[in-house]
């Protein structure tokens, strides 16, 4: 299967969980479009729009694309409803901690974020009701995509220690994904037998785990962790799983820095990734700093969205400061 | 011949009388195994809602598994399947279909009280679900004693009535 043949497979999955009148919308949308769409997003009494990686545009009540706002479908409050109605199955009561946290995530591991009149309880969020923004996520696999970078992250069948540091939006996600498919299968190439990789999933982003079973593609000898907080999970997989190597989504947090010691003082590898526009601005952060000065990272990746969503700007080993590969400024 | 036409006749008029007094009895005894299947159903739902929390297809293929009623198998295996990704159904819509299909046998007031349940089913939190289902559960509990006393006392007296009401015309025409 083609990249594109897998991306509008995807499309066709998420817009499932729409209700038909948009299904029919996004249906008619060339197909050239249809591979390309990051997001789709509903505001109330805001027009219809979808997200293509690096522009936003909105969709006309015909189901064509314009840049006009007045132009677009308008959203309405009983349209939220039916789609929120669709994407649970009329089972709201079943997604209740769903509802607290702001997103679910569907079969196929796509997600849907909402925002809404929040209900707090002891300070936090209880439940997000009369939801007023909705986020589709469409989540695709690009199978491929870690073929670049996994010879500078193995070392004499040893995973080494990286972090992948990129701005919102640029494929930091999915690369983790395909690295953690290619590393627990195994990559002959590289002499690095097949890893049991644990993976602490906080935003179910990386595994797409509906109902507990992981609905991406990430390996045979991968653990999930679902929707479970980083601090925890890391220590329950030390404890319990006895894996080669962790993986954890968006470190910068306070305490990171111990629990990634606490990682290397195991004898485990990690794979993480960290916001940051580029390197210099990962080494502005404070708790990056430390990260990066404590020596526990072997590796950093930084991704952009330069030429396209997943740009591999350049890969450093950060011990001796080298350079491993950079990419041409300009024309790429 | 005329003779045999006359007796012919108002064996035909009895014989339809007496089946309609004979099938609103029958009508009175369905309602009552038809409010008793909702209960165990209520049951269910309140079950695995609250406590299993499980989605609604899932919960209602469940239902189809355990219902009482042979005719609530297909019923709620059929809203299962209208209720999975990508049909488009809301529960409400599906909850009203399947209660017209009940009409028949049970009351205008039965209707409203599972029809109130369909428009709450599934949208609101699971304490609250429990909550509506126990209430839809004493409400119908109410209404399924005063069937089974109004069943006691109606079921000989229409059986009866069918055949005399017959009978009566057939005196009065020869």
């Amino acid at each position: 299967m083609s990249r594109e043949e897998v991306f509008l497979a995807a499309w066709q999955q998420a817009i499932r969980f729409l209700p038909g009148e948009l299904r029919q919308l996004f249906e008619r949308l060339p197909v050239k479009l249809q591979v390309q769409v990051v997001e789709v997003r509903l505001r109330i009494k805001q027009p219809l729009a979808i997200n293509l990686g690096e522009t936003d545009q909105f969709i006309t009540p015909e189901g064509r694309l314009t840049m006009v706002i007045e132009q677009g479908l308008l959203i309405t409050p009983d349209l939220i409803l039916k789609t929120i109605n669709a994407c649970t199955s009329g089972s709201f009561y079943a997604l209740e901690e769903e509802f607290s946290k702001g997103y679910l995530t569907l079969p196929g591991g796509h997600r849907l974020g909402f925002t809404g009149r929040v209900l707090l309880s002891e300070g936090k969020i209880r439940l997000i009701r009369d939801l007023s923004s909705l986020n589709l996520r469409i989540a695709k696999a690009v199978i491929g995509a870690a073929d670049f970078v996994l010879p500078y992250l193995c070392e004499q069948g040893r995973f080494l220690k990286t972090i992948i540091i990129a701005p919102p939006g640029a494929g930091k996600t999915t690369l983790l994904r395909e690295i953690v498919r290619m590393v627990s299968t195994g990559i002959a190439e590289l002499n690095l037998p097949g890893l049991k990789v644990g993976v602490v999933d906080e935003r179910s982003e990386i595994a797409g785990c509906f109902q507990g079973i992981p609905q991406l593609e990430i390996g045979s000898r991968t653990d999930v962790l679902d929707a479970c907080p980083k601090r925890e999970g890391v220590y329950l997989l030390l404890r319990a799983m006895n894996p080669d190597l962790i993986v954890t989504d968006e470190i910068g947090r306070e305490d990171d820095p111990v629990l990634l010691q606490d990682i290397i003082n195991a004898g485990v590898s990690f794979l993480t990734t960290a916001h940051a526009y580029n390197f210099e601005e990962a080494l502005r952060r404070p708790i990056l700093q430390a990260i990066f000065k404590n020596q526990a990272i072997e590796r950093v990746i930084v991704l952009s969205n330069r030429l396209g969503m997943g740009t591999i700007e350049e890969i450093l080993a950060i011990s001796d400061g080298q350079v491993l590969w950079a990419r041409r400024r300009g024309n790429g | 011949m005329a003779d045999f036409l006359k007796f012919s006749g108002a064996i035909l008029l009895i014989g339809a009388s007496s089946w309609l007094g004979f099938f609103e009895a029958r009508i009175l005894t369905e309602r009552c195994r038809i409010l008793q299947a909702w209960l165990r159903i209520l049951e269910i739902l309140g079950t695995e809602i609250s406590y299993q929390a499980r989605m609604l297809p899932e919960v209602f293929r469940k239902v189809a598994l355990l219902a009482d009623e042979p005719v609530f198998v297909n019923v709620f295996t059929y809203l299962a399947s209208r209720l999975d990704y990508g049909t488009g159904f809301t529960v409400a819509e599906l909850w009203e279909e399947l209660l017209a299909k009940q009409s028949r046998v049970l009351h205008h007031n039965d209707l409203l009280i599972l029809g109130e349940l369909g428009n709450y089913l599934g949208t609101t939190d699971r304490q609250d679900q429990l909550e509506k289902l126990q209430l839809c559960q004493a409400r119908l509990t109410q209404n399924l004693e005063s069937a089974k006393d109004k069943r006691d006392r109606q079921v000989g007296i229409y059986r009866y009535l069918g055949f005399a009401a017959g009978s009566i015309i057939v005196l009065w025409l020869l």
